[in-house]
């Protein structure tokens, strides 16, 4: 069996396992569907490149690198891409979350101060 | 419409908050209490000294309880806030003076200072002392405005700035360092006096000395970055025009 087949083996294997732990994830209800459908698409994603790996040594030797480098140079620029994009969307939460905090105090404030309300 | 209000932060302050409002009541000022997200008695005290009181459902940090203090006292029409530690630190009996003096020097925002000639001897020691200076040259070479005491939270706050307060203070512990250089950066005229500070009457800090060293350091590093919060640009002109300085 020639290296290339052995690493597309790999990469269908991992882009599989990612698709199972994803679908367990979302059965658990631990996962929305509206985050699940982009980590679906990237383990499809992870399967399919298993088909680019006859092209990735010659496109690796155009830039001095090992294949495997190349692989682990696209693996950590697509983490980094999530983690910035998970911080984007932690900081929208929280934006929104201390939105409803104040509305919720003022309300409350508001209603405090109608006649015959009792403070609690 | 009402003219100033006295805005109080609160957290884990039980013990002290109802001798503050009493204070501040006492020279007649109306006064506003952000508890936030407090788990012990913080609300009830403050309540039963008479404030109008402000509980967040969870605790935000300071920035986010004076965001929510300052959309108060807009909704409710206020003009001027001054901005109160709950701890004791901050004399209530000053407040008449500050905003006497925020008015005489035309200031949006009015600091008062721990550590300009006839502030007392509040005293601050060692690393955060050194911090607190390289902040205000900070403050200066970024926002062009000269303040000895970058980090007070003793301070008057005027309309227009208010409403910008209210629209987007930041979250952040050191919060008062940024929106200094922020307010400086867009136009605001910020202005220092004296203050007497006593060290706090009881509680504890609400943030350790590592964690406070911690966000001077990014605060530092944001504002040498322009990374800090920027506010819309004021049209000093019609500020002016609308409310002249008293002298």
């Amino acid at each position: 069996m020639s290296v290339i087949v052995k690493q597309s083996g790999v990469i269908v294997v991992g882009g599989a396992v990612m698709l199972f732990f994803i679908g367990r994830l979302v059965h658990r209800r631990r996962l929305s569907f509206h985050f699940a459908s982009g980590w679906v698409a990237v383990s499809l994603a992870v399967i399919a490149s298993s088909l680019l790996t006859p092209l990735v040594n010659p496109i690796a030797r155009q830039f001095s690198m090992t294949g495997t480098a190349v692989f682990l140079v696209v693996a950590v620029a697509f983490v980094v891409a999530v983690c910035v994009q998970l911080s984007v969307s932690v900081s929208l939460l929280h934006e929104r979350m201390r939105d409803l905090a104040e509305a919720n105090a003022l309300l409350r404030a508001e209603l405090e101060r109608r006649p015959g309300a009792e403070a609690s | 419409m009402n003219s100033a209000l006295v805005l109080i932060p609160a957290f884990k302050e039980e013990a002290s908050v109802a001798g503050v409002i009493q204070r501040v009541l006492a020279v007649g000022l109306p006064c506003a209490v952000v508890v936030d997200g407090s788990p012990d008695l913080t609300a009830r005290r403050a309540r039963e000294a008479g404030a109008t009181v402000i509980e967040l459902p969870i605790n935000l940090g300071i920035g986010g309880a004076l965001r929510c203090g300052f959309r108060y006292a807009v909704d409710q029409g206020y003009r001027t806030v001054v901005q109160c530690d709950a701890d004791g630190q901050h004399p209530p009996e000053d407040i008449p003076r500050l905003i006497k003096e925020a008015d005489r020097l035309g200031a949006d925002l009015l600091i008062g200072s721990r550590w300009i000639e006839g502030s007392g001897d509040y005293a601050l020691h060692g690393a955060r002392r050194f911090a607190m200076k390289a902040l205000s040259r900070l403050a200066y070479s970024r926002g062009g405005v000269r303040v000895h005491d970058s980090t007070s939270g003793f301070r008057v706050i005027n309309e227009p700035l208010l409403s910008e307060f209210a629209r987007s203070y930041p979250a952040q512990f050191m919060e008062s360092f940024e929106v200094l250089v922020a307010s400086a950066r867009a136009g605001y005229r910020v202005c220092e006096v004296a203050a007497h500070f006593s060290q706090r009457e009881s509680g504890e800090a609400s943030t350790g000395s590592m964690s406070a060293m911690t966000q001077i350091v990014r605060v530092g590093v944001g504002a040498l970055l322009g990374l800090g919060p920027r506010f819309r640009p004021v049209d000093r002109s019609a500020v002016d025009a609308a409310d002249p300085p008293a002298g």
